[in-house]
C-alpha cells in the first residue's frame, strides 16, 4: 500500500512517515503543494493524507485538481482550524474525512484502515481474542466457558476494542466513537478511564492471562501479548 | 449642511442670531405700522375738528358765494381748506402754502357720503392729507376739502424707523456675542470632557471625567462615559489576567514535559524506562491539548462564531440521559445521583451546548462531594415562564467571597486541590456560557459546610 503524505511541518511528517512505515505502509514525503502534486502524477498512491495549511498551494486547491482530474484515492485531511465550515469545506471539495490537529496517531491509523478497507469490509458476528469471545447477535461475552454480564456502555466498548484488536485506540476514538461525544471541550477522560476500569475487573482480573492493556499516554489496546 | 460652521458653539450662535433678527423684524414692522396708524389717525382727528370748525364758521352769501367769519382768526393763516359748489366751482379757498394747488374734485370724493379721507403727494413732493365732506346749506350741495400737510407725520415716522434701524443691530449683535459667550460658558464642560477623553489610554483606564453639574444633561453625559470607562477597565483588567493566567496554565504542562524529558535524558536506562517516560510526556501533552480545546471554545464563544442548533427538548428525559452518562463517576466514589422530576418539561434549547453545561454541574458535584454522599438533581418549573435543572450537592459548599469568581475563566477556590483532579477551573466558564448562549441563566448557592447548588434556568416558549 503506497500513502503520499504533503505536510509542511517536518517533525510531524517525518513522525507519520516513521509511524506509518512501522504498519507496513510504503510512505513518500511531499513538504510543499507543489512537490505533492509532481508526485501524485507521476507515482500510483492508494492513498492521500494532505495537510489543508500548506505553504505555496493550499491544501484544498490540491484537492479540489485532484478531484478534477477524476483520480479516485481516498484523501484525508488533516487540520488544525475545526470549525464547523472547515470540515464542511474540507469534505466539500472531495475529502473522504479529516482529523483535526493535534490527533492520536492511534486515531490516524484507525481512518487510513478504514479508508483503505472501505468498500470491502467484511461482516462479522463474532468478534474474538484468545478465549475471550464476543457474540454480537446474541449480545453476550464469553471468557473461556465463563460469561461475562456486562452494560450496555461496556459491551459498546468491549465491542470498538475488539474491531481494533492489536490497536492501539485512543481515548478521543473512544469518545467520538462509543460515548458519540464530538465535542473536545467536553472532557470524559476520566468517564472512559473509570469504564476500562470496570471492563478489566469483568474480563481480566479473574483471569491469569491479561487482554486489555493501558498504553501509557496514548490509550488503550486489547490483545493476547502484552505491548 | 457643510456650509455651517463646524463647531457647535458658532452654529448655535448663528442659528441664535438668525431666530432673534427674524423676530426682531417681524416686532419693528409691526410697530412702525402701529406708529404709523397712530400718526395717521391723529392727523385725520385734527382734520375732522377743523373740519368742524370751517362748517360753524362758514356762511353762504345770497349771491352764492361763501365767507369766512373772524377770517383774520390766525388759526385760519395756517389752514389749508376749499369749498367747492357741486357744479365743480371752487368758491373759497384759504391757501396760507403760496404756489401750491389741488386737484379738482374726484367722483369717489363726490359720492361718497360721510368723511373721505385721503392721502396725496403733491407735485412738489409734499404729502398731504385731505379731508372731503358733503354739507347742504339751504338746498344746495357744498364740498368742504381740508388738507393737512403730513410731512411731521412722515419726519415721526422716519425717525422711529431709523431708531429700529440703529437699534435692532446693536440688539442682535449684543445678544449674538452674549449668546456666544453663554453657550460657550455652558458648553466649555464638553471641551474639558474630550481634552480629558482624549488623554485616556489603556495605561490610564483608571481616570475618570469630571462630573461637573450632575443633574444636568452634561453630568449625565459625564457619569454614561465614566460607566462605559469602567466596564472598558474591568474587561481590560480581566483580558489582562485571563491571558497571564491562560499563560500560566499552559506552563504548567509545559513544565512538567521538559523535566520530565531533560530527567529522562540524564541517564541510559532500558526500553521500558523511556517507555514510561514518553507516556508520562504524553499524558502531560493531553493535558495541554484539552486546555488549548477549552480555550479554543471559549474564545469562539466570545467571538459568538460557535454554532447553535435550537431544537425542542424534552428536559426530564434530558436530564435522565446526561446523569446516566456520566453516572460511572458517581458510582466510582459511592455517590447516588437523585433524580427529581415530576413531570415533562419541554423548552426550546441547543442540546450539546446544554449537556455540556450540565455534564461540568455534575461532574463538580461529583468531584467536589464525599464519598457517600447524596447528589440531587431536580428538574421543574418556576413562576409558570421558567424551567430550571438543578444540582444540588452535600460537599464542602463554597464560601461567600469565591461566589461571582468562581464562574471566572481559571478561577478556582483550591488551586492545588482542583488540579490534581484534572481540573482547570474553566468548566463552570464554559457551563456558563453554554447556558446563556441560548438565553438561560447559570447561577449558584453555596454556603460553607452545606454543599452547594448550581441551577440552569431556562425560559419557557
Ligand atoms: N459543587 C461544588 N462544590 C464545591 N466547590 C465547587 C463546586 N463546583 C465548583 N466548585 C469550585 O469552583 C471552582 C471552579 O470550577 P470549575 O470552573 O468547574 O473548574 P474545575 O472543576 O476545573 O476546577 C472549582 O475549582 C471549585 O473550587
Ligand atoms: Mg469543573
Amino acid at each position: 500500500m503506497n500513502i503520499l503524505v504533503i505536510e509542511d511541518e517536518h517533525k510531524v511528517a517525518q513522525a507519520l512517515k516513521e509511524g506509518l512505515e512501522h504498519e507496513n505502509y510504503n510512505v513518500d514525503l511531499a513538504h510543499t503543494g507543489e512537490d505533492g502534486f509532481f508526485l501524485l502524477n507521476s507515482e500510483q498512491y492508494d492513498l492521500l493524507v494532505l495537510d489543508l495549511m500548506l505553504p505555496g498551494r493550499d491544501g484544498i486547491e490540491i484537492l479540489k485538481t485532484v478531484r478534477k482530474k477524476k483520480l479516485s484515492l481516498p484523501v484525508l485531511i488533516l487540520t488544525a482550524r475545526d470549525t464547523v465550515e472547515d470540515r464542511v469545506l474540507g469534505l466539500d471539495s472531495g475529502a473522504d474525512d479529516y482529523l483535526v490537529k493535534p490527533f492520536a496517531f492511534p486515531e490516524l491509523l484507525a481512518r487510513i484502515r478504514v479508508l483503505l478497507r472501505r468498500g470491502r469490509e467484511n461482516q462479522t458476528f463474532q468478534l474474538q481474542c484468545a478465549n475471550l469471545k464476543m457474540d454480537l447477535i446474541k449480545r453476550k461475552v464469553k471468557r473461556g466457558e465463563n460469561d461475562i454480564i456486562l452494560t450496555l456502555r461496556e459491551f459498546d466498548l468491549l465491542k470498538y476494542l475488539l474491531r481494533h484488536q492489536d490497536q492501539i485506540v485512543s481515548r478521543e476514538m473512544l469518545a467520538t466513537d462509543v460515548w458519540k461525544e464530538t465535542n473536545r471541550a467536553t472532557p470524559i477522560d476520566n468517564l472512559i478511564d473509570v469504564h476500562i476500569a470496570r471492563l478489566r475487573r469483568k474480563i481480566d482480573d479473574p483471569f491469569e492471562i491479561k487482554l486489555l492493556h493501558t498504553v501509557r499516554g496514548v490509550g488503550f489496546i486489547i490483545s493476547e501479548e502484552s505491548p | 449642511m457643510s456650509f455651517l460652521p463646524k463647531n457647535v458653539r458658532t452654529r448655535l450662535t448663528l442659528w441664535y442670531v438668525l431666530a432673534l433678527t427674524f423676530i426682531l423684524i417681524i416686532y419693528a414692522s409691526v410697530s412702525i405700522s402701529l406708529v404709523y396708524i397712530n400718526l395717521r389717525n391723529n392727523l385725520d382727528d385734527q382734520l375732522q375738528q377743523d373740519y368742524e370748525i370751517v362748517e360753524n364758521l362758514m356762511r353762504v352769501m345770497p349771491d352764492g358765494s361763501v365767507k369766512i367769519e373772524s377770517e383774520d382768526d390766525p388759526y385760519f393763516h395756517e389752514r389749508w381748506f376749499q369749498i367747492w359748489s357741486s357744479d365743480w366751482k371752487m368758491l373759497y379757498e384759504s391757501s396760507p402754502f403760496t404756489g401750491k394747488s389741488l386737484p379738482s374734485i374726484s367722483r369717489e370724493e363726490e359720492s361718497t357720503s360721510g368723511f373721505h379721507f385721503q392721502s396725496m403727494q403733491l407735485n412738489n413732493n409734499v404729502r398731504v392729507r385731505i379731508l372731503s365732506g358733503k354739507i347742504n346749506i339751504e338746498g344746495k350741495w357744498l364740498f368742504i376739502r381740508l388738507v393737512r400737510s403730513e410731512e411731521r407725520l412722515w419726519n415721526e415716522l422716519s425717525g422711529f424707523i431709523r431708531l429700529m434701524l440703529i437699534a435692532l443691530p446693536i440688539a442682535i449683535f449684543i445678544a449674538g456675542f452674549g449668546g456666544y459667550f453663554l453657550t460657550k460658558k455652558f458648553l466649555s464642560p464638553i471641551d474639558e470632557m474630550t481634552a480629558k477623553v482624549r488623554k485616556i489610554g489603556e495605561e490610564n483606564l483608571k481616570e475618570r471625567l469630571p462630573v461637573i453639574n450632575p443633574d444636568d444633561e452634561l453630568g449625565n453625559l459625564a457619569h454614561v462615559f465614566n460607566d462605559m470607562l469602567e466596564r472598558i477597565q474591568k474587561s481590560f483588567e480581566r483580558l489582562k489576567r485571563f491571558t497571564s493566567d491562560a499563560a500560566h496554565e499552559l506552563r504548567t504542562p509545559l513544565t512538567a514535559i521538559r523535566s520530565i524529558g531533560e530527567v529522562g535524558l540524564q541517564d541510559y536506562k532500558d526500553a521500558k524506562h523511556y517507555r514510561e517516560i514518553i507516556g508520562s510526556m504524553l499524558e502531560e501533552n493531553r493535558r495541554l491539548t484539552h486546555l488549548v480545546d477549552n480555550l479554543l471554545f471559549l474564545s469562539r464563544a466570545d467571538a459568538k462564531t460557535l454554532d447553535k442548533h435550537l431544537i425542542k427538548l424534552e428536559l426530564k428525559s434530558f436530564t435522565q440521559e446526561t446523569v446516566e452518562f456520566i453516572q460511572a463517576l458517581a458510582e466510582e466514589k459511592n455517590q447516588i445521583i437523585i433524580i427529581r422530576a415530576e413531570k415533562e418539561i419541554t423548552v426550546i434549547a441547543d442540546r450539546a451546548l446544554l449537556k455540556q453545561a450540565l455534564l461540568n454541574l455534575l461532574d463538580n458535584a461529583i468531584k467536589y462531594s464525599p464519598e457517600n454522599s447524596e447528589i440531587i438533581v431536580s428538574v421543574d418549573t418556576e413562576h409558570n415562564n421558567a424551567a430550571f435543572i438543578e444540582v444540588k450537592d452535600n460537599g464542602p459548599g463554597i464560601p461567600e467571597e469565591h461566589h461571582e469568581k468562581i464562574f471566572e475563566r481559571f478561577y478556582r477556590v483550591d488551586k492545588g486541590r482542583s488540579r490534581e483532579m484534572g481540573g482547570s477551573g474553566l468548566g463552570l466558564a464554559i457551563a456558563r456560557w453554554a447556558v446563556t448562549a441560548q438565553g438561560g441563566k447559570l447561577t449558584m448557592e453555596s454556603k460553607t459546610g452545606e454543599g452547594s447548588s448550581f441551577r440552569i434556568t431556562l425560559t419557557l416558549t
